[in-house]
This record gives structure tokens, C-alpha cells and sequence, in this order.
């Protein structure tokens, strides 16, 4: 098979676009740990892998870029005719003399070129296609980056779409008021799975921080923090009910902090199932806050 | 509408970031295999009885643990380097899920249920034997169709890259050059497909609930099935994550739960669009009716003979 001058330009444009690509992505990779931006995104374990995987990008690309460079400029500074393919150890028919970079020798002979020479996907055969809309799909997390999004976490309404409402049983107990703890979304809801602990926290004070979502009680609502294991499409909503003395109304999305006393309530027409409910006192137990910079309850 | 966008974007980002790393990964392993390792020696350590090495390959991801994006660019090197396509399948289908990661995720997700040992343990059984089966059929077809059942570039015809002409191995400098240079190529290829799968779900996502799942999951047992099967592919989770959002479907029985969790791994938008990047069309027609209708079949059977296994929250 042979080919053309104007193949070999798209092979080293591919590679080209192929190095820049590689590299900008990494250093978006890089900027993105930097700025924390990777806060909304990700969960803290993953963070560093996408900084090593940046840098490593930056890396790849730079070592491509010097050993595709280095032949390249000696094809140029020899005579007109001749080029030079990168990393190759392997045979072409061509109708002009070729310099092989890593082989140093010239050919002229029947073709068995493969994919590590040069880059496609063809095995046997190559066709130096430049494909540019593969770079453009490449480039749009770059593209994302550099309009600064994502600039928050998951929309309001779109917390409010994956909720269940639950509906619970009423309660006239009695419940003695204990001591103040700093207690978080996990911590509640792990403790409404058993009966020690649910009987250990409950009467105690807790302040609980969160995303305001309305209930179709008056007096009653739900603070919403999202639960992430990996990534933000994994995240699943973790509410805790708060109660206040009178109705009480904000706006759903609104962040605030309500400090009341937890109480465990089973939810109706479930034996086993309970969850965490917080009384408020009074109305000056409840406030609301600037947002927080991170969504997620870890 | 600006808040949807916005939220299509945190999405989208997040697949694609938190999956950069391990296609990363695994294509400078796969830069390493090709031009590192020697051609054929890889196939000296397959055992040569075709269904021991199925078996033996389902249970790999114990021992070389990967995620299912980064073991597609190293999958495709290996099967250059000779590994049969039938292994390559049982890995691809298997690893993702029976590894010790994931048997500790599914673990701390379902550990405020009962049965939490049988919810691992069907994971893990199933998980075994769809990814068993479908690579013994997909090895059928490789019997009678050999190599066009992959890309040229997956062929294991290829010729060697770590040799020069004289048969002399690459200096190191050459090699590394050689190795960034496939490295690169195979994330440009990976990437492309994962960017478009994690748009795909992204999507997808921006119009499916959970709680329209669960309205739909709590009809009829194949429904609920069927209905949870859906979401696992147009999801896109990892395995990692993916019991977190199982065990938080609370109003759904163990059955639907246990067939997200075995057929999520194993196919969904995104590794359909990497697939490509492997196999030929045929091949992945094979997987995803061989994954789905048995992981449909198993559920549907577990929830009739084993209606009570699993899935309740603890009673303390």
C-alpha cells in the first residue's frame, strides 16, 4: 500500500491533535483538584486519583510529543522526499524511500504495517484519517472547564424529583431532653436501624444542617443532604424530618439550620422502619444559612 | 431549563472524573503489555481445558481487581498478545463485580438488612455464571468466526511492536516512546466513547426518578425486574457505588435490587459504546442478550424459590 504525502500530514496532524488533546485534558484534571472544583463532583477518595491521572496525561503527552518532534524535525532537515514514522519496526511499500526512525534503515518493500506505528485502528492497513470530531468530544470537559462548570452541585428541584415521601405514624411520647451532640445525616440514620441506639440518641439536642424541602404537613419539613459513595450520580438524598410548634414556610432550596431534640418515629404501615425526627422548641430553633460549599453528607 | 443544563453537567462531569483514572490506567497498561511483554506469553498461562480458563478468568478480578472502564484498553492489548476472546469476555463481564472491593461495598450497603451474606453471595454466584455462560457462547462463535468477531486493532494476528526488524528488542528510550505513544491512542479511543456514554446517561438520568423506578418496580415481579434491569443500563454507575443506590430502592423487594446489581456491571450505555472499541457487532449482540436475558431469568427464579432471603430491614 501506498501513500502519500498528504496521508503523512494527517497522520502527524492526528498525532498532533492527539498530544494537545491529551495534555489539555490532563491539565484540566489537575486544575480541577486545584480549584476543588472535583468537591462537587466526586467523592474525597477519588480526588487524587484524577490529580496522578492528570499528571500522568501531562506526562504521556510530553514523552509522545518529544519522540514524535525529534524524528520529525530530522525528516525535515533531510532531503524533500523522504519521512519518517515514529516508533516503527515495520515494513512498507512505498513509492519513495522512507526513513524509519526507531529502525534506521530505509525501505522499499511490501507493506505489514501495524497500529503502533501508526495510530488507527485498521491492523493492516492505514489510512492516516484525521478524524477532528473525536478531538471535539475530547475537548468538552476542557470546554466545561473553562466556562467554570460545574459551578454547584445538584439543583434544587432536582433533589426534590428523587425523594420519597415517607409517611409516618404520630407519637404523644413524652421524651426527657438530654444533652447537645454533633451528630450527621449517616450518624442519624444508622442509629434508626437499631433499638440501643435509637434508644441511646433519642432526647438528645442536635443542630442539623441542610437543604429546605416542604412536606404537605404545614408544621413539618425535611433538611436534605446528598450521600455520595463514588461519583454525584450516585448520590442518593438523605433527609431527616424536622417538627416545629407552628407551620413554618421557606423557600425549597433554601439552606437551614434547625436545633431541636431527636426523636425516632416509626414510619406508617412499617414494623421495622424507623426514622430520625428532630422537634423543634421553638421557632427561633430554626434559621436559615448561606448555602454550604459542599452538598454532601459524608 | 438553566438549572437542568446544570444539572446534566454535574452529572455528566462526575462519570467522566471519576472514570479518567482508571481509563488512564489502564491504557498505560496497555502501552506497557504491547510493547513490554512478549508476544505469546500470555497464552503460555492460560490453561489450555477452554472452561477452566472461563472459570479461571471470572475469578481474575479477585486477584487483579479493575474497574469496567479501565480493563477495556487493557483487555484489547491482551487479546493482541494472544489471550483467548473467550477469557477476555469472562474478565470483562465478571471482574467488575467479583472483587474484593466490590464484595465490601455490597457489604456496608446492605448491612442494615437481613440476609446481607445472601445479597453478596447471589451477587457474586450470579454474577459467575451469566458471565460464565456468555463466554462460553461468545468462545462458540469464535470457534466458527475466529478473529472477525474483533476489531482489526484487537486482533491477536498483529505483529509485534517490542521487537525491531532483527528481532531485537526496542531501546528503552524508543520504548517509551513506543508505550506513550499506544497509551495515548488508546485513551483518545476510550475516552471519545466513555465522553459520549457519560452524555448518554447524563441525559437519560435528566428524566428518569428514582421515584418513578419505584412506581414502576413495585407492579409485577418480572416488572420490577425488567424495570430495575433499565435502570441499571441507562444508569451507568460504577460497581462500587452501585449497592449504595440499590439498597436505597427501600420500598423494593431483593429480586429487582439483585438484578441491578449483577447486569449494572456488565452492561450499560456507556461500556456498550467502549464495547465497540473491541468487539466486532456480533460479539456485543451476544453479550448484551446473553447478559440481560439471564440475569432476568436468575432473578425471576431466585425471587419465586427464595422469596424471604434477603432485603428487610433488620428487626432489633
Amino acid at each position: 500500500m501506498a501513500h502519500s504525502h498528504a496521508q503523512d500530514q494527517n497522520y502527524y496532524l492526528d498525532q498532533i491533535c492527539s498530544v494537545g488533546a491529551c495534555g489539555a485534558l490532563g491539565i484540566i484534571a489537575a486544575l480541577m483538584y486545584q480549584t476543588d472544583k472535583l468537591g462537587l463532583i466526586l467523592a474525597p477518595p477519588f480526588h487524587k486519583p484524577v490529580l496522578w491521572g492528570g499528571i500522568a496525561l501531562i506526562v504521556l503527552s510530553a514523552v509522545r510529543f518529544i519522540s514524535l518532534w525529534t524524528p520529525h524535525r530530522a525528516a525535515i532537515s533531510d532531503n524533500g522526499h523522504k519521512h519518517d514514522h515514529a516508533n516503527c519496526d515495520h515494513k512498507h511499500e512505498h513509492e519513495h524511500e522512507h526513513e524509519h526512525a526507531n529502525c534506521d534503515h530505509n525501505h522499499e518493500h511490501d507493506h505489514t504495517h501495524h497500529e503502533s506505528c501508526n495510530d488507527h485502528d485498521c491492523g493492516h492497513e492505514h489510512s492516516h484519517a484525521w478524524t477532528p470530531a473525536k478531538y471535539a468530544v475530547l475537548l468538552l470537559p476542557v470546554i466545561l472547564y473553562l466556562l467554570e462548570l460545574p459551578n454547584a452541585g445538584f439543583s434544587a428541584d432536582r433533589i426534590g424529583r428523587d425523594l420519597v415521601a415517607t409517611e409516618l405514624e404520630g407519637s404523644d411520647r413524652v421524651i426527657a431532653t438530654k444533652s447537645k451532640l454533633t451528630l450527621g445525616y449517616r450518624e442519624l440514620a444508622d442509629a434508626a436501624h437499631e433499638s440501643a441506639k435509637r434508644a441511646y440518641f433519642e432526647g438528645h439536642i442536635v443542630e442539623v444542617r441542610g437543604i429546605y424541602m416542604p412536606l404537605n404537613q404545614p408544621q413539618e419539613f425535611t433538611l436534605v443532604r446528598l450521600n455520595m459513595t463514588c461519583c454525584a450520580a450516585d448520590a442518593i438524598p438523605m433527609q431527616v424530618r424536622i417538627v416545629a410548634p407552628s407551620p413554618i414556610q421557606f423557600k425549597q432550596g433554601q439552606w437551614i439550620a434547625a436545633e431541636g431534640k431527636i426523636e425516632f418515629r416509626k414510619v406508617a404501615g412499617k414494623d421495622n422502619k424507623w426514622i430520625a425526627v428532630i422537634l423543634l422548641d421553638g421557632m427561633d430553633n430554626v434559621r436559615t444559612i448561606p448555602p454550604e460549599p459542599n452538598p454532601y453528607a459524608y | 431549563m438553566e438549572a437542568q443544563v446544570k444539572d446534566l453537567i454535574v452529572c455528566f462531569t462526575s462519570i467522566f472524573y471519576e472514570a479518567l483514572p482508571f481509563i488512564i490506567l489502564g491504557s498505560i497498561i496497555a502501552g506497557i503489555l504491547e510493547h513490554a511483554v512478549p508476544q505469546q506469553w500470555i497464552t503460555r498461562l492460560v490453561p489450555k481445558w477452554r472452561p477452566a480458563a472461563i472459570a479461571l478468568s471470572c475469578l481474575l478480578g479477585l486477584v487483579f481487581p479493575m474497574c469496567e472502564c479501565g480493563i477495556v484498553p487493557v483487555m484489547r492489548r491482551l487479546l493482541r498478545k494472544g489471550l483467548p476472546l473467550s477469557c477476555c469476555t469472562a474478565y470483562m463481564m465478571c471482574g467488575p463485580v467479583i472483587n474484593p472491593v466490590v464484595i465490601l461495598s455490597t457489604w456496608v450497603a446492605f448491612s442494615a438488612y437481613d440476609g446481607t451474606e445472601g445479597m453478596v453471595a447471589l451477587r457474586l454466584g450470579m454474577a459467575f455464571v451469566v458471565g460464565f455462560v456468555t463466554a462460553t457462547l461468545v468462545d462458540r462463535q469464535y470457534r466458527r468466526l475466529g478473529n472477525t468477531l474483533l476489531i482489526p486493532s484487537a486482533r491477536p494476528d498483529a505483529p509485534n511492536d517490542n521487537e525491531d526488524d532483527n528481532g531485537e528488542r526496542l531501546p528503552l528510550s524508543k520504548m517509551l516512546g513506543a508505550i506513550a505513544e499506544t497509551a495515548l491512542h488508546d485513551f483518545v479511543d476510550i475516552t471519545v466513547f466513555l465522553t459520549l456514554g457519560a452524555l448518554l446517561a447524563s441525559i437519560t438520568r435528566a428524566f428518569v426518578s428514582q421515584q418513578q423506578v419505584e412506581a414502576i418496580g413495585n407492579s409485577f415481579p418480572a416488572v420490577s425486574i425488567l424495570a430495575l434491569m433499565g435502570l441499571a443500563i441507562l444508569l451507568c454507575l460504577c460497581s462500587e457505588a452501585d449497592a449504595f443506590v440499590a439498597a436505597s430502592f427501600s420500598t423494593l423487594s431483593a429480586a429487582p435490587k439483585l438484578a441491578f446489581l449483577v447486569l449494572g456491571p456488565m452492561l450499560d450505555l456507556k461500556l456498550v459504546l467502549l464495547f465497540t472499541r473491541v468487539f466486532s457487532r456480533r460479539v456485543i449482540i451476544t453479550i448484551i442478550v446473553g447478559v440481560t436475558v439471564q440475569t432476568f431469568v436468575y432473578t425471576l427464579i431466585a425471587h419465586y424459590l427464595l422469596p424471604d432471603w434477603v432485603g428487610r430491614p433488620h428487626i432489633r
